[in-house]
């Protein structure tokens, strides 16, 4: 017959288990409200592909996501295992998992997942595994739960979220493009994947420019570019990257007239690469040494169409 | 997005002020499958279209509707009929020539815009330039190189490893690849052209390839590059006997001979 004492030892260690897996829990849904507070407008697209007739709601419903997941993240990391909480876990990890689950069943084995904004880049069936392993987490934290007395610092969730929300509605006009995507100084080019749109990139000095062809300041882009880089000639090799679609590329190219080439590349390779569009990027030898949010200011310009370093 | 060109003489004032071309070296221009020219709505099936090949983009139409060529740039825009004798033809390669673009800046057209279309009006008549509608599914190398003649170009210009392609030359047993491109996808134009030259130079082994082409990523997804996971373009992919061998992406390109070698190598003898 097991004595007491050890039913008791191992009744702690299960709570001591649950509890960890709810910490764990927490720390990765703060993670993801972050990675994805960074960029709202991305995350507000993966709302409006989910959900299509949220229309303009979609990025009020983003930011909303992004505050939930804070709180809920927050309380967990503070240890709260009250049922209530741990029925919101199990249920945003349940919720989580069956959009994993269409993305899979939606046969798109190129799509890129959204949980961690533009921080982790996996499949629809890595998502969906992940999910899955965050799902038995969620029941193993039911292990952990606490009577029902109010938790400490009630105070602290609530203002977690409503500091991700306002940093999320911040977040685009914060100078936090280096962080937030994966085009940053110091960064090779490989990395980033442009060299496959781009080889020529591995040698020599280049300008890129992620451009969106719809939009109507794009022209008055390029006629900057051409103006102040001297296209074409001038030292420095420019480089226009926007988008895969022929017939737009061609509209383009006739209304624009860039004098430098642009290359288009898949829509969900670039979107890791940008907040708002245009984004540049000096390229040196297979690695980027400068970006610009928007444009290279007229001076840079200036400097580049000398053969300088800005 | 339509806006039309005042004709002929303030835009004539205009390239004659701006055009690049204008007392610089011949521009050289390569046959091109990747436009094409529509007259009355239709594809004009003689026409020809030759483009440049560095930037910024200029066309050379040659069309039955009009007894000289017509030159189009698009930076500034304009189009403009070209006296013959300044187009010189490449005397190693057909699909090659080589444009004076100097002289008289006359005999202009009016050009607007519609869509991907540039509309170019002169004499009543109506020409239009337009991407070509990607190219689809299968394809043989001859079918290939005939709708895209660029790839010609970029197959003579290029020399494969000479160690490789004996490697290649001594398999006997019969090797397939499939080739996944996009006739849209200038990389595949850079890429797709260097395994085209290999397989020339190995046309006498039983390895040979088939050329798929792939829709733009707007475009509704293609079955067979799903069932085959292509998630980059261009990807071969190398089998025998109905077997997956090896895949040749990335930076496999940059010398296709060498990783088909490494791949074939346990059984040339």
């Amino acid at each position: 017959m097991t004595p007491p004492r050890d039913a008791a030892s191992s009744g702690r260690a299960l709570v001591a288990i649950g509890s960890t897996a709810g910490r764990l829990l927490g720390a990765v849904l703060v993670i993801a409200a972050w990675a994805k507070a960074v960029d709202p407008q991305a995350f507000a697209a993966e709302v409006s592909t989910l959900l299509p007739a949220a229309g303009v709601l979609a990025l009020p419903l983003a930011v909303a996501a992004i505050a939930f997941e804070t709180g809920l993240g927050t309380a967990l990391l503070l240890g709260w295992c009250q049922r209530a909480i741990l029925l919101l876990v199990s249920l945003t990890f349940a919720v989580f998992t069956a959009i994993a689950l269409g993305h899979v069943l939606g046969g798109d084995s190129t799509r890129n997942c959204g949980c961690f904004g533009q921080l982790l880049e996996r499949t629809p069936a890595q998502a969906l595994l992940e999910n899955v392993a965050f799902l038995a987490l969620s029941a193993l934290a039911w292990t952990g739960r606490a009577p029902g007395r109010m938790p400490r610092r009630p105070w602290l969730p609530p203002l977690a979220a409503t500091v991700a929300a306002a940093f999320a509605v911040a977040a685009p006009r914060l100078p936090l493009d280096d962080i937030a995507t994966g085009l940053a100084p110091g960064m090779p080019v490989a990395r980033t994947r442009l060299d496959e749109i781009v080889p020529e990139l591995a040698t020599g000095r280049h300008l890129l420019v992620l451009l969106d062809r719809r939009s109507p300041d794009a022209s008055a882009q390029v006629a900057t570019l051409n103006e102040r880089l001297r296209l074409p000639g001038g030292p420095l090799r420019v480089w226009g990257i926007a988008a895969d679609d022929p017939e737009m590329a061609a509209a383009f190219l006739w209304t624009a007239g860039p004098a430098f080439e642009i290359r288009s590349g898949p829509a969900n390779l670039l979107r890791r690469l940008y907040r708002v569009l245009p984004r540049s990027a000096l390229v040196e030898n297979g690695r980027i040494v400068r970006t610009w949010t928007g444009l290279p200011s007229e001076q840079a310009l200036d400097a580049l169409g000398r053969g300088d370093l800005p | 997005m339509s806006r039309v060109v005042p004709h002929p003489v303030p835009w004539a004032l205009l390239v004659l002020l701006a055009a690049p071309s204008v007392g610089a070296a011949p521009l050289e221009l390569v046959a091109t499958g990747q436009f094409r020219v529509y007259a009355k709505g239709s594809v004009v099936p003689e026409a020809r279209v030759y483009r440049t090949i560095d930037p910024p983009a200029a066309f050379l139409l040659e069309t039955p509707l009009f007894d000289r060529p017509v030159y189009v740039t698009t930076a500034p825009r304009s189009a403009r009929l070209i006296d013959p004798a300044r187009c010189i033809p490449d005397v190693e390669d057909k699909d090659v020539l080589r444009l004076d673009a100097s002289g008289p800046q006359e005999a202009f057209f009016a050009v607007h815009v519609e869509g991907p279309r540039l509309v170019m009006e002169r004499d009543g008549v109506t020409l239009a330039l337009a991407p070509s509608p990607p190219v689809l599914g299968e394809r043989t190398l001859g079918e290939l190189l005939a709708q895209l003649p660029e790839y010609r170009r970029g197959a003579a210009r290029y020399t494969p490893d000479r160690r490789a392609l004996d490697t290649l030359r001594a398999v006997g047993e019969p090797t397939e690849i499939l080739v996944f491109f996009g006739s849209w996808c200038p990389h595949c134009e850079r890429a797709v052209p260097r395994l085209i030259r290999v397989l020339e130079d190995i046309a006498t082994t039983p390895i040979t390839a088939t050329f798929h082409g792939v829709p733009p990523e707007s475009d509704l997804p293609d079955p067979e590059a799903e069932r085959y996971g292509v998630t980059a373009l261009p990807l071969a992919v190398v089998c025998r006997h109905g077997q997956e061998l090896a895949r040749l992406s990335g930076e496999h390109w940059e010398t296709p001979e060498r990783r088909l070698a490494a791949v074939l190598r346990p059984t040339a003898r």
